[in-house]
């Protein structure tokens, strides 16, 4: 072993940013993504057509409302140059407040006070809709409350005036004052959780699918030494192919996880999350699970063209069915099995044990017989 | 005439190689497809609720008042909270064991005195207790619940106004409690109708807002994009320093192999892309011109040679094939997620909204839209062919510059 690590280092030596390089390459581009991510998120801003036909106090206070809803830009348009927009898919959706809003709402009639119109392929519409029908519900109740009071005042020939304005302002400001209902949320055995907005692409996962690459593309030594040229050299120095790969696989695998161990305390402090040991557990799982798969690969193929591709098509899988691109939960739903064969999958559900890892393994035992065989021959 | 004479060898090496490897040729076509199919089963499969259990919420009324068993049995009894959700009524107990027995998707309780509290103004608190082996279940429930609560906490505010000025009244004490109570359960029914408030519409454009037509103009973009990498990374080929020292001793440049792959990828890229669009017309249900076909292969034409220019610049400057390909991947990335081919480019954020029309990708779909979808006659190619000449340019000049230093 210790021979191997001289070896190796006299090799790095000769090329050492290309090794950090990827070593580093997951927790870069991890970070680099979540940053991206980030931006993104932040400030986004989804156009939403307004149509507005009633010019009153009640639709200024509405559009205030909806102006200052984060990711949300009014963009105020006739309605039939919105209901093009629309078509043409330059504006989400559309929304028109229509010329007797104030009427009805004053008169406790509510049915259909606003007119909306979508396609199929508008991704905002919902919350949007949500988010104005939140607001006119809200004003809606306002008046009506304000009219069932007058009501009373009538009933009972109450002589004091009482402002319907006033009364609106009233119930806006008791609303504010007292923080009346709260929905709590706990999972069985654990605290309550905090309402977090769960971020939109797990980190753990992103940097899983790095690290699988990154590795893939660090362990393409499996194919250049296996030129001849080194292997002829291998007998004299009496180690056995195998054994050369092996004790050289083990090496990478124990440095790449002392990498893969600071990169997950590293976003663990970033993120504020807390390492638990299971986690820990999981993530050396996955570094065996996807080295020895690499392994496996490496002393099959030939030439460093087709391991590319091949390890190139595998990333593109693994990404494709990890979940960070389209939602996987429906497929898992069906398929259970799919968390014990996809790596990166096996980690993020922490279930410890791959079966790729098996299949590696008991296939690196028959290769390494079957090399035997012929070294002996 | 040496770079003609130069060009044309290389041009033979590539079409032995594409001799050698042409078994390979079927499994690059289907490729990209197999990668689509595979996206858009997915898709299917995440975004079909109908095929999905509905979620299972168990109330528990600890309060038992009047109005709490009615509000839980109206709820109960009809769909209310959407269709995806089917409500129980429970004891604490039962809903215990059904969450442990993974039956129940959410417990939602009503404490003791809930009513009460309400009407006095006393803050209350509903526990939510969700499953853990359904995460995203249990948070749909609470966003439901907290929006929910929200229109609960104006009509509360209401209430309370409206009860502050029965004071005032000649009413008497029950007479008022009477009237809260009844105020109570007509504000929590007007949560529940406030769908009526707006009146929907879906707009149908035959078509740009049917996602068929739609999605099959993206994936005829998606594999022409990935076709290009992959004839481009098809040719290459591996050549060590010494040779290529040989070849500088003959006058041969790199930029010369560099054309004649260029050419010959361009060659190939045509070639699928009229076989594409012969299956883009039998399949989607566009309705194509003489006209319109000229147009877009003369759109297609200048996307494959910006693309493969800027792919060979990638190759003149990056020597290590491994940053070549993670090159390769990204730009073909960039260029997808870009286009506005996955998601509408309206959603993309101001910032990178300004920068699109430089974005080659997303010229090319744009120009395949309006032919295609908004059957436009003339359509603006000045920004894309600005973009290949670029392209073009700065690779040529990379590479005589990358000659001159080594020499």
């Amino acid at each position: 072993m210790i021979e191997t690590v001289q070896t190796r280092l006299i090799l790095l030596k000769k090329q050492p940013f290309s090794h950090l390089f990827w070593a580093l390459f997951p927790l870069l581009a991890t970070a680099f993504v979540m940053i991206q991510v980030a931006n993104v998120e932040e400030d986004y801003q989804i156009p939403v057509g307004i149509v507005v036909e009633d010019d009153s106090m009640l639709v200024h206070e509405l559009l205030a409302d909806i102006e200052s809803t984060p990711h949300i830009e009014p963009v105020y348009v006739q309605e039939r140059d919105g209901l093009r927009q629309v078509e043409m898919h330059e504006l989400d959706s559309l929304f028109v407040v229509r010329n007797q809003y104030t009427d009805d709402m004053e008169r406790g009639k509510r049915n259909k006070l606003i007119t909306s119109y979508y396609t199929e392929l508008s991704f905002a519409y919902v919350p949007v809709r949500e988010m104005i029908l939140s607001y006119v519900q809200q004003d809606f109740t306002r008046n009506e409350t304000a009219n069932r009071i007058e009501q009373l005042r009538n009933e009972y020939r109450i002589q004091e005036k009482w402002d319907k304005t006033e009364l609106i302002e009233r119930s806006r400001e008791i609303e504010r004052e007292q923080h009346l209902i709260d929905v709590t949320l706990s999972f069985g055995s654990k605290q309550s959780v905090q309402q977090e907005v769960t971020p939109f692409i797990s980190p753990l996962l992103m940097w899983a699918l790095f690290t699988f690459f990154g590795t893939a593309m660090m362990f393409d030594w499996l194919i250049k030494e296996k030129h001849p040229a080194i292997m002829k050299r291998l007998p004299f120095s009496n180690v056995l192919p195998e054994r050369y790969f092996f004790s050289n696989v083990l090496l990478y695998t124990v440095v790449l996880l002392f990498f893969d161990f600071v990169a997950v305390l590293l976003g663990a402090i970033v993120l504020d999350e807390k390492i638990t040991f299971s986690l820990l557990l999981n993530v050396f799982s996955f570094r065996l699970t996807i080295n020895s798969l690499l392994y496996v690969i490496g002393r099959v193929i030939k030439t460093t063209y087709v391991y590319y591709i091949v390890t190139f098509i595998m990333t593109l899988c693994f990404l494709l069915l990890s979940g960070i691109i389209i939602p996987i939960e429906p497929v898992i739903e069906r398929f259970p099995f799919v968390t014990y064969v996809h790596p990166l999958l096996t980690l993020q559900t922490e279930q410890y044990v791959n079966v790729l890892f098996i299949i590696s393994i008991i296939s690196l035992f028959l290769l390494y017989r079957r090399k035997k065989v012929e070294f002996n021959a | 005439m040496q770079f003609v004479k130069h060009v044309q060898l290389f041009l033979t090496i590539y079409v032995e190689q594409l001799k050698r490897k042409w078994k390979l040729l079927p499994l690059l076509l289907f490729f990209p497809l197999i990668v689509i199919g595979m996206m858009i089963v997915l898709l299917i499969a995440a975004f079909n609720p109908s095929e999905q259990d509905p979620l299972v919420l168990a109330v528990v009324d600890e309060d038992k008042s009047t109005e709490t068993t009615m509000i839980t049995e109206v709820l109960e009894e009809s769909s209310q909270l959407g269709d995806y959700i089917d409500v129980l009524l429970l004891d604490r107990e039962r809903a215990m064991t059904d969450l442990q027995n993974n039956r129940v998707s959410t417990i939602v309780s009503l404490p003791e005195n809930f009513t009460a509290h309400l009407y006095e103004g006393t803050p209350v608190v509903i526990e939510v207790t969700g499953n853990e082996r359904q995460m995203t279940e249990s948070y749909i429930i609470y966003e439901l619940l907290n929006s929910v609560m929200r229109h609960i906490t104006t009509s509360q505010a209401n209430i309370l106004l409206i009860n502050e000025y029965a004071k005032k009244t000649p009413m008497s004490d029950t007479l008022r409690s009477e009237l809260i109570s009844e105020e109570f359960m007509r504000s929590f029914l007007s949560v529940l109708g406030k769908d009526k408030i707006i009146a929907e519409h879906s707009v149908e454009n035959i078509a740009t807002a049917s996602p068929v037509t739609y999605f099959t103009l993206s994936t005829f973009f998606l594999a022409m994009t990935i076709w290009i990498v992959s004839f481009y990374h098809f040719f290459h080929r591996s050549e060590d320093r010494s040779l290529r020292r040989r070849l500088r001793v003959y006058g041969v440049k790199e930029l010369e192999g560099l054309i004649a792959k260029l050419l010959i990828v361009i060659s190939m890229c045509i070639v699928t892309m009229l076989l594409a669009l012969v299956a883009l017309y039998k399949i989607g249900n566009f309705s194509f011109y003489w006209d319109d076909v000229y147009r877009i292969v003369f759109v297609t034409f200048l996307y494959i040679v910006c693309f493969t220019s800027i792919l060979a610049f990638v190759e003149t400057i990056l020597s290590e094939a491994r940053l070549r390909l993670l090159t390769y991947a990204i730009i073909a990335i960039l260029f997808i997620l870009l286009s506005g081919a996955v998601v509408p480019v309206l959603y993309f954020p101001e910032a990178v909204q300004q920068f699109l029309r430089f974005v080659p990708s997303y010229e090319w779909l744009y120009a395949l839209q309006q032919i295609l979808l908004h059957e436009r006659f003339y359509i603006d190619v000045k920004p894309l062919f600005i973009i290949t000449i670029i392209a073009i340019l700065v690779f040529i000049s990379s590479s005589l510059v990358k000659e001159r230093r080594f020499r």
